[in-house]
């Protein structure tokens, strides 16, 4: 398999700022944490394919790692966001503002 | 051919991260976010990291957005008229696959020929690689892995006692 380095640092990198601009603008929960993903995929992209480039087998772990406390994090964020919707009845963000008031 | 399959997997990749963010339903950008993990796992097994991808696909295909469109079955999808496109996006992805199967399987045939004429028990890449991933997780990385462990018996408890609603309330609620 041929590996150059720029090949796979240029969709992960994509995949960190399109996760980070749908973190940052959009409006639904539910479509921010699926962004929060991207941008951990994008991270463990790079990380899996500066591995490759040096031959190591402790990124691959590492990238296992990152999986586990990803899909903790979606865990607990979803159910959170499912007592909420619960409580409020909407997943906006623009309305989970008690703790500025 | 390999530019060609790498092209395939970069624009699965990044459009469907585009498409979670212009999708307006929900179920589509689970759908665009699905479309996007399998890109990533066909980038990994370019770059030889196979173990990661197999558990990738698993794990954000199989767990993850398997979470996301329960959440979305709780909470109620917005109520958008399905479009034509949408109906042409399956056969899009079907197509995109076949493709991909199609450019790999002479490659593939060709190298398993080889595989056979040569002897199995010759070469033991795979196991090797095994080994080494079971070397460098259970023992030069035991402590981060026993972590992790806790990490998500700590997120399950959470995440059960979070969802849950308190049983004092909910006796209130019955009785009203």
């Amino acid at each position: 398999m041929h590996c150059q380095l720029s090949e796979f640092l240029a969709p992960a990198l994509m995949l960190f700022a399109t996760g980070f601009a749908g973190a940052v603008l959009k409006k639904n929960a539910i479509i921010v944490f699926m962004c929060v993903e991207l941008m951990l995929v994008g991270a463990m992209l790079a990380l899996l394919s500066f591995a490759a480039a040096n031959g190591d087998v402790n990124g691959g772990v590492y990238a296992l790692f990152v999986m586990a406390i990803a899909a903790a994090e979606v865990a607990v964020g979803l159910a959170i966001l499912v007592r909420l919707f619960r409580l409020r009845g909407v997943v906006d963000v623009r309305d989970m503002n008690s703790l500025g008031d | 051919m390999e530019a060609a399959v790498y092209y395939v997997f970069l624009a699965m990749t990044l459009g469907g991260a585009l498409g979670v963010l212009l999708t307006p339903g929900y179920v589509g950008a689970a759908m665009s976010m699905l479309a996007s993990m399998l890109g990533v796992a066909g980038l990994m097994l370019m770059m030889g990291a196979y173990f990661p991808a197999f558990v990738m696909i698993s794990v954000y295909a199989g767990a993850v957005l398997v979470l996301f469109v329960f959440v979305v079955m709780l909470v109620g999808d917005a109520h958008e008229p399905v479009r034509l496109w949408r109906k042409f996006a399956f056969l899009v992805l079907w197509a995109a696959a076949g493709a991909v199967v199609g450019l790999y399987a002479p490659e593939m045939s060709s190298w398993a020929e080889s595989k056979l004429a040569s002897g199995v028990s010759g070469s033991s890449g795979a196991l090797e690689v095994a080994k080494n991933y079971g070397y460098a997780m259970f023992k030069n990385n035991m402590l981060a892995f026993q972590i992790s462990g806790l990490l998500l018996l700590a997120a399950m408890v959470g995440v059960i006692a979070v969802a849950k609603e308190p049983a004092v309330r909910k006796r209130r609620r019955e009785m009203v």
